[in-house]
């Protein structure tokens, strides 16, 4: 046995004094650092599903953020924090894609929702100043609209449509109406219609002359 | 503030400081041609750095060597397995024994090739630990903490080893 373990000592100091030169370290040190800078570190690529997450994140955080936003805001009234979304959303975007009377015909719907909304705040004895400074401000926008777009289309201007369905709608609603300002605001559409067919009667005037 | 790059090179370079006479050692002994164990401990390097770069996590980076010096190792012990002519021995470094030598350093060198061919007949797990202990003067802590594996495993085995090798050298 003791013969063994000189055997194993020996292997030890042999191998103990096996070692590369200070030269060939240097040489190998240099050869690892080159190789290093000739294959430099890559951005880490997650795979599979990962990959397809982080990829999409953003986009699947923006739908997600949007569709939510769209969804709380469909329940938003005139005030809420979420309206303008609702109506960015609902209305003013299907808009850029439609033709002009299309959009005096979504013009016409929106001002039946206003009415609508309003007609529930009433309801509920909520319509206040604000909300109703707010329903008013986007009704006279949609009027403002199909005003544009008819002006647009003088010469269809005699017999509009639109500012029929309108006088239609405050027909229908006038008798749920009770708060006086909002139905005074409806009035005011009244007069603004009155003036629009002066307008095209000068207009069919100048025409013919 | 050093970069990502940099502080991953700044590791791998001690690293290499640290550990490239324990690989150099390792892969000698068990390849005995110097010039091809002075290549693979390069190589060994090498790949390292390319598991780098491609993210790999490298919780312990001297096990993660050795484990590269083993495959590299197994490599050329397949390349070996085709004979090779004494001309490609010589350009790979082997050198024939000098008649010169001194006839105890011809003894001690059969006792060591006899040991050497001792340890090759023991199997791949009594190797390590012989080799990371006799050849690179590993303590068992070291053993394990090189191979991943508990330091009660190690001094078992390395017992075990050692019993085995000394009935194959009587």
């Amino acid at each position: 046995m003791p013969h063994q373990d000189q055997q194993l000592d020996e292997l030890k100091n042999h191998h103990k004094s096996e070692r590369l030169s200070n030269e060939e370290k240097s040489t190998m040190k240099q050869n690892l650092l080159n190789f290093m800078n000739a294959n430099p570190l890559q951005e880490k690529q997650p795979k599979g599903f990962t990959a397809f997450l982080r990829h999409f994140s953003t986009a699947f955080a923006a739908l997600f953020l949007v569709v939510t936003t769209s969804f709380a805001a469909n329940y938003s009234q005139p005030g809420d924090f979420l309206y303008p979304v609702k109506i960015y959303v609902k209305e003013e975007i299907p808009s850029y894609f439609m033709d002009d009377e299309h959009q005096q015909q979504q013009a016409v719907t929106n001002i039946e929702r206003r009415i609508k909304e309003a007609l529930t705040l009433i309801e509920k004895a909520d319509l206040s100043p604000k909300r109703e400074a707010i329903v008013t401000k986007q009704i006279e926008k949609n009027i403002e609209k199909i005003t544009r777009l008819s002006e647009k289309h003088s010469n269809k201007l005699d017999h509009n449509p639109h500012f029929q369905k309108i006088g239609e709608l405050y027909d229908a609603y006038e008798p749920q109406i009770t708060n006086r300002s909002f139905e005074n605001q409806l009035k005011n559409f009244s007069k603004r219609q009155e003036k629009l067919e002066e307008k095209i009667e000068k207009l069919e005037l100048s025409h013919h002359t | 503030m050093p970069t990502n790059r940099e502080m991953a090179q700044q590791q791998l370079l001690e690293a290499f400081e640290k550990y490239n006479d324990d690989l150099f050692r390792f892969i000698n002994f068990k390849l005995t041609n110097r010039e091809l164990a002075k290549d693979l401990t390069q190589i060994t390097f090498e790949k390292t750095w390319i598991a780098i770069t491609k993210g790999k996590k490298i919780e312990n980076l001297r096990a993660f060597l050795y484990k590269v010096a083993k495959r590299l190792i197994i490599d050329e012990y397949r390349k070996k397995k085709q004979p090779i002519s004494l001309e490609q021995l010589q350009e790979q470094g082997w050198e024939p024994a000098k008649p010169a030598k001194a006839q105890q350093e011809l003894a001690n060198q059969m006792k060591l090739e006899e040991l050497h061919a001792a340890i090759n007949k023991l199997s791949k797990k009594y190797q390590e630990v012989l080799i990371l202990h006799y050849v690179n003067d590993y303590r068992v802590k070291e053993i394990a903490d090189t191979l991943n594996k508990s330091e009660n495993l190690i001094s078992v085995r390395l017992n075990r080893a050692i019993k085995k090798l000394k009935a194959l050298i009587t």
